[in-house]
Formats: C-alpha cells, structure tokens, sequence
C-alpha cells in the first residue's frame, strides 16, 4: 500500500520545475487522487472531463480494476516506475497515482500548443494535396495514416536526445521495405548520444557515415503525400517531433529533381519540366564559371556580336573578370541571406535597396558590368528550380568559379570529373547515389530523368530491392 | 585465396559497364591524334590502316573475352594456380609495367590536347597539373566505381560524338577517299604498326576477368562492343580525312578540328566547345583508366591495401615524367612509334593469348 502523498513527493523531487502541476481530488466516496502533469503540454480539459468527472464515482474500497474500467480516457496504460513516470510527465502525458494503491496510471493528455496544418511554404503546388507537416509529431502520424491504411505500416517511436527526450518515428511498410532497413536507420540514429534534437536536420546527419559531405544523405520532404508516396516505394521515413520536415532513407540524387507535381501531371509535360530542371541546375552552377573562363582564357566560347556587347559594358571596369564575379556573388549571397533573416517590412525594403539602388547604381559607376549582374542573376533563379539542393548548388558554384578563375575551362572539366567520380562511389543505406544512371538501371529510369506514364510505372524502383516488386497491378 | 575471393567481391563491375568502356573509353583514347598519325603514312587510306589495327585486336580481345568464360577466378589467380606465386608475380609486374607506358602517350596527348583546345594561348604545363589531383582521386577506386563512370560517360559520349559527326557533315567530300586503293599497302601497314601502341584493350579485359559474372553470351556481346568502338573510329577518320583530305596529317587533335565548319558556329559561336569539354570528362576517365589497372596490378602483386599510397606513388611518377617530357612529344611518338610500340602491342596480345592456355581453377563457391 502505497501513500499518495510519498508517491507525489518522490515525483517532485525528480521533477523539481514549477511548471509540473500537481492536481489533487477526492471521489464522493472519500477516495484520494493526484494527477502530475507538465503545465502547457497536457490537456487540462481532457484531465477534467475524461478523468476526474469519472472518477468522482469511486467509492473508498474499490480495487483498482475497478477505477481503471471507469477512466473515460482512451488512452490509459499502466505505469512501470517512477522513472517511467517522469518521462511521460515530461512528455506532456499525466501520471495518475491513486492513495493506497502501489500502481499507478499513464493518461494520454499531450497536447503541445502548435500550429494547424497548412501548405508548406517550401513545397507549393499548383495541382495536387496542399496539406504539409506540422511540428507536432501526432498531427503528422495522422497525416501519414490518413493516407496509407494499411496494417502493415509500422511506426516505430524512439527517443533521441539526452535531455530532450525528443520523439522520433521510424516510419515502413512491412511487406515491402528492404528487411533489415528499418532496423539499421534505428541503430544509426540511436547509437549517437546528444543532449538536444531541435530539428531533424540533426537527424538528417546521424543517417549519414559522412555527415561533413556537400551532398545529403537524406531526403526531406514537408508534404505528407510525397512523404507516404516514397515510403510505399520502400523508402523508411523518419518524423522528428519539432519538426515539420520529414526525411526519408534510402535517398538518390535524382529525387531532389522530382517534384510531387510531376506526378499529377501529364507525364510529357512532368518530362520537360524535369529536364528543365536539370538544365537549370547545370547552367546555374557553370555559367558564372563559363563566364570568366570565356573572359579569362577562351575568348572564342562568346559568339563574336555578344563578345563586342560585352566587351563594351566591361571596358572601363576596375575589377579583373573574376574578381567583378566574385563581388557580385558575394552581394547576391549577402542580399539573400539578409533578406531570410530581416523582418517581412525592412525586407522589402531591402530588396528595392539591393536591386535597384545597389545594382543600378554599381552599373551606372562603373564598378560592375551589366552581364555579370544578368549572369550571376539568371544563375540565382536557375538555382531555385531545385530548391532542395540549393545549399549543395550555391556552395558548388563557388568552387567552380574557384576553378574557372585560377585553371579556366579545364579546371571545370576536372571538377566536374572529380565530382562525378566522388559521386559514384556515394551510397544512401546500400542504394548509390547517382542510380539509376550509375549504375544503370533501365526499368528504374522510367522515372528518372524521364517520367513515363503511371501504367510503365508499375513496379517500384529495382535499386531500393523491396520484398514486394509490384505497386500497380492491371486486373 | 580466401583474399582474393573477398577482394573480387569490393572489386566487381558487370558486363554492360565494360561494353561500354569498350566502347565509349576505346573511342574516345583515339580521338586526337590517332587519325592525324595514320593519315601521314596511309593517306587516304588511314581507315585501313585502323581497320588492320582494329581487326587484329579484336581477336585479342576475343581472346580474352573468350578466356574469362571458361573460369570465374581472376587473371592473377590463374596464374598463381598455373605458374606458381612468383612467376605469376613477375608476369603481372610485367603487365603493371604495360598498363603505366600504354598511359604515359595518352596523358602527354591530353597535355597537348588541353593547351590548345582550353586556352587562347598556348600556356606552359602548369595549367595541366591539376589533372593529376583528378587522377590521384580516381586511380585509388576500384572496379565498381571504374564500371559506374562508364555508365555515366556512355550517354556522354554518345551525344557528344554524334554532335560532332553532325556538324562535321557540312564540310565532308567523299571523292577525297578516292581511289581507295591509292596508298601502297606497305605505307598503310607502316601506318598500322606506328598506332598499334594504343591497342591494350586486351589486357584491359584481363585485368576485369573474375571480377564480372559471366553469362552466355557475353564474349560475343564484348568482342561487338570492341568492334563497334572500332567501326565508330574508322568512320571517324573518313570523315576527318574527307574534311581536310591532303591536310589531315598537320591538323592535329582531329576531334577539335572537324566541327569548325558547321555554319552554326558562325552564328552562335564556338559552341562545338561544349560539345568537346563534355567528350573531356568521358577523356579523363578514359586515360586514367590504364592508371587503375596498373594500381590494380601493384596490389595483387605486393598485397598492399592502401589503393591511396599506390594511387599516390603512381602519379608522382607520372607527374615527374610528364615534366621530363614536356616539349618531347615528338620524341616520344617516334620512341613509340618505333620497336618500342610494336613490343608493347606484342605483350598486350600475347597476354590474352596465353590467358587461353593456363590452368581454369575449381569454381568459386
């Protein structure tokens, strides 16, 4: 027999913060309650109307299966130990101790205040679901099972991080995930020990054996139908809770060029836009490059009437080609990353500064060529057709104009062949990086570069070997 | 053994990986100064002079396409079990010799390549130098990482070579080839036995047996691809020599040379540029690949791991001789050219040939 007031004691002086609230009650029939929950996260509402309502009933010699038949709650489990106790409290659920029972209750009260499902602002579509991830971790498993129903998606919660305790859902379809997957993202994400997990790109770093790689190792996703669309190709997903970005493993390059609208589109149209993309990325990391190494090294790259235009907008510059680049560089990463960070008015503001008064007046000076500006603009924009690898691309673009600037055009050959080379031999969980075009793999490339129709799409990708082969069968 | 068999494992690439390599590497080693060289003794008869080169490689390569079939243990293995260890030591060292001198030609040519096709002015070496930090990088991966490069380098090459032979069709005069039979065949057969050091595609095969699965079917498959590559070469060289005729043998980098006419150009600049910097990615692959193979070679031999300190020690060499060499090209086509050639070619055919006759091994479990 265990008193209440030693129980509520024993959890306080663990739980020593005065956010912890403890609420006492006693039944009509004299028996004596306490409910500790965490103050902001657990739903008080619920506490009064699912638990101390019911329990008003209870008369002094009930046992205790009796007080649990009367819980209203639906989700009520047994408590372990204190320790488990702490960590449900703090978890934002209520420990229910009884006077003069040793067990105790877990109530499922969590309710962390947060925002309700919106678009998200990095995935727009014009066509297809507009719902997007939340912080909330609940919210998001929702999200998923709304879509896929089947018992075979398994959800796997862990806690990661020392003192955050943060939740983490291991996401798969069993059935047709690689076996032995879902197990190997779990004891890559559990075998690191680290105090605080506000994000999952904390995570994102844990999934890698090469977490200082400019290329990721993990594909993020904030929308819930791309996220359930790659898990039921095989892929395991990870929701990090605090975070409205879902990842997925095993990740290949290629799935930052595919966009969720592709697939709602006709498949000709998803094609050109794909292929667009790509050339955008290519032309939006070399063309800065080409740029000066034209200038620099090989003259004959510019057709001769656009080498007259340029050559009179860059005569009376101070700046050597390369040096006007980088400076120009340099003012767009500036006006980029201020224009993120400055509040939405001073922004604005901001960016008539930037574009007109800087630019303009930096052309008008004579301090900057008008074809760098066009250059290093057009090259921004190219960029964003591929907002996912966008901190890879801006980083690459430097280093090519590094290149262009010092070796010239044969210096973007060969990093070029050194990127290529290094990304060939880069695996996500067993899957390479480039597939399926190294190595290649003709039924995978059917939504590769290309998208073929949904009927060609009727198998799931060959590299990620899923137990099951067939996602789409013609009866 | 049991290190050989584990070995294999990290080391594998597929059939398709080296059709390609066969195709797209091959091609792309005899792009620049290959048709030149057989034009200033063969005239309008080079494409003979690469089909006698062609043809009779490809039965070396049949060779060592046919000897992969009939055992899954590697090159080495098979000579371990044949010979013993230290003759099969002394016969790769041997091979690893071959892979490093069949590089150095292809590498000065790249040199010469690159200072005249990337820079308005002909710059000194040191613009070159960075090839090396390339090569160091690749020559330490191993064979799946070889085969993923072709994979990625095939389409490459396609789309840049038929780019190329388009827009070289504007300036071509067939008559030039006429009458096909001009040259006297001791001319075309001196032309065949100056170029016939580039031909190790043999050995390259070697090097890759019992570290791809072979299937029925797969010799014939590989002995196309070469010939293939082959054909794609010879009608290179026609075009080139129906383009400049009397000219070719001094206009050198032929890959560079036949799309100047194409009347886009005149419009939009040289944007046959592109075209020949996307083939340079495929050409780096391609000459780096003899580099990887003599790597190879210097660890079956020696048992050292460490691909990084043989990539490294590798292309020092490389690096010294390629400073030695600069401004002695001409010095060195001739060495080439010449009994040294011949004597290369002779060893690189000679290995598939005795690849034929020694012992298969029991099959891996």
């Amino acid at each position: 027999m265990a008193n209440l007031d030693a129980r509520i004691k024993e959890v306080k002086s663990i739980l020593t913060s005065q956010d912890i609230l403890v609420f006492e009650f006693v039944s009509e029939g004299g028996k004596r309650f306490a409910a500790i929950y965490a103050d902001g996260v657990a739903d008080k509402v619920t506490l009064g109307e699912l638990v101390v309502k019911p329990l008003r009933a209870v008369r002094k010699d009930d046992v205790i299966k009796v007080i649990k038949r009367l819980l209203a709650s639906p989700e009520v489990k047994d408590g372990k130990d204190t320790n488990s106790a702490v960590e449900e409290i703090s978890d934002g659920n209520a420990a229910l101790f009884i006077d003069g029972e040793s067990e105790f209750f877990i109530i499922g009260l969590k309710k962390p205040p947060g925002r309700t499902v919106a678009e998200p602002p990095t995935q727009i579509a014009v066509k297809g679901p507009r719902e997007g991830f939340t912080e909330d971790i609940k919210t998001n498993l929702g999200l998923i099972r709304k879509r896929i129903k089947t018992p075979n998606l398994q959800i796997k919660n862990i806690k990661v991080g020392k003192q955050s305790q943060t939740n983490v859902a291991i996401c798969y379809i069993q059935g047709i995930c690689k076996k032995g997957l879902a197990e190997k993202v779990e004891e890559q994400i559990l075998n690191k020990e680290i105090d605080v997990i506000p994000d999952s790109s904390y995570i994102a770093r844990f999934l890698t054996k090469k977490p200082r790689s400019l290329f990721k190792r993990s594909a993020t996703s904030e929308k819930p139908d791309i996220f359930c669309a790659k898990v039921s190709e095989g892929r395991v997903g990870i929701i990090v809770d605090g975070s409205p970005i879902a990842l997925t493993v095993p990740y290949m390059l290629i799935e930052d060029f595919q966009s969720g609208e592709d697939y709602y589109i006709e498949s000709h149209r998803a094609t050109i836009i794909r292929l667009l993309r790509l050339l955008s990325l290519l032309v939006g990391i070399l063309l800065p490059a080409f740029y000066i190494a034209a200038q620099l090294f090989k003259i004959q790259l510019i057709p001769l009437k656009l080498l007259l235009k340029i050559s009179s907008s860059v005569s009376g510059i101070p700046l050597s080609p390369s040096i006007e680049m980088f400076l120009t560089l340099f003012v767009l990463e500036v006006l980029n990353e201020a224009s993120i960070r400055m509040p939405k008015y001073v922004g604005l503001a901001l960016s008539v500064v930037g574009a007109l008064v800087l630019g303009d007046t930096a052309v008008k000076a004579g301090i900057i060529s008008t074809p760098a500006i066009i250059i290093v603009a057009f090259s921004a924009i190219c960029l964003y057709t591929v907002p996912d690898l966008i901190e890879t691309t801006t980083t690459l673009r430097w280093l090519y104009l590094i290149v262009a600037g010092s070796v010239g055009t044969f210096g973007i050959v060969l990093l070029s062949a050194l990127i290529i080379c290094y990304l060939i031999s880069e695996r996500s969980y067993g899957v390479p990086l480039v597939s399926p075009f190294a190595p290649l793999i003709l039924s995978d490339l059917k939504d590769g570069a290309f998208k073929s129709g949904i009927f060609s799409l009727s198998k799931r990708p060959k590299v990620l070997k899923t137990q099951n082969k067939v996602r789409l069968k013609i009866k | 053994m049991q290190a050989f068999v584990q070995s294999t494992g990290e080391n594998k690439i597929n059939v398709r990986q080296i059709c390609f390599i066969l195709i797209a590497f091959n091609v792309c080693g005899k792009l620049l100064l290959f048709p030149n060289n057989l034009s200033y003794y063969a005239g309008n008869g080079l494409w003979l002079a690469a089909l006698i080169d062609f043809a009779v490689h490809t039965l070396s390569v049949w060779a060592a396409a046919y000897a992969c079939s009939k055992s899954d243990k590697t090159f080495y293995q098979r000579l371990v079990i044949t010979f013993g260890k230290v003759p099969a030591k002394i016969i790769f060292s041997l091979l690893a010799l071959l892979f490093f001198a069949a590089a150095i030609v292809p590498i000065n040519e790249q040199k010469l390549y690159v200072q005249e096709i990337f820079y308005d002015t002909i710059p000194s070496l040191i613009p070159f130098l960075p090839f090396f930090i390339f090569s160091i990088y690749a020559v330490q991966k191993r064979f799946s990482n070889t085969g993923r490069a072709a994979d990625i380098c095939f389409p490459i090459f396609i789309a840049c070579f038929l780019a190329l032979i388009i827009s070289s069709f504007t300036e071509i005069n067939l008559s030039h080839l006429l009458p096909v039979f001009n040259e006297p065949i001791n001319n075309v057969l001196k032309s065949s036995l100056s170029n016939i050091f580039r031909f190790n595609e043999s050995a390259i095969l070697l090097a890759f047996m019992g570290h791809f699965k072979y299937k029925k079917g797969d010799c014939t498959k590989i002995t196309l691809s070469y010939a293939l590559g082959g054909v794609l070469v010879i009608f290179f060289c026609i075009l080139f020599y129906c383009v400049y005729a009397t000219l070719s043998p001094d206009q050198f980098f032929a890959v560079s040379k036949t799309s100047i006419f194409f009347s886009a150009i005149n419009v939009i600049g040289r944007i046959d540029f592109i075209v020949l910097y996307a083939l340079e990615i495929v050409m780096v692959f391609a000459v780096v690949l003899n580099l990887q193979l003599c790597r190879y070679c210097l660890e079956e031999i020696t048992g050292y791991k460490n691909s990084m300190v043989l990539s490294l020690a590798i292309n020092g060499v490389l690096i010294v001789l390629t400073v030695i060499l600069d401004h002695k090209f001409g010095e060195l086509q001739k060495l080439y050219g010449g009994v040294f050639g011949i004597i290369i070619f002779a060893a690189f055919t000679l290995l598939p040939a005795l690849s034929l006759t020694i012992k298969k091994g029991a099959k891996n479990k």
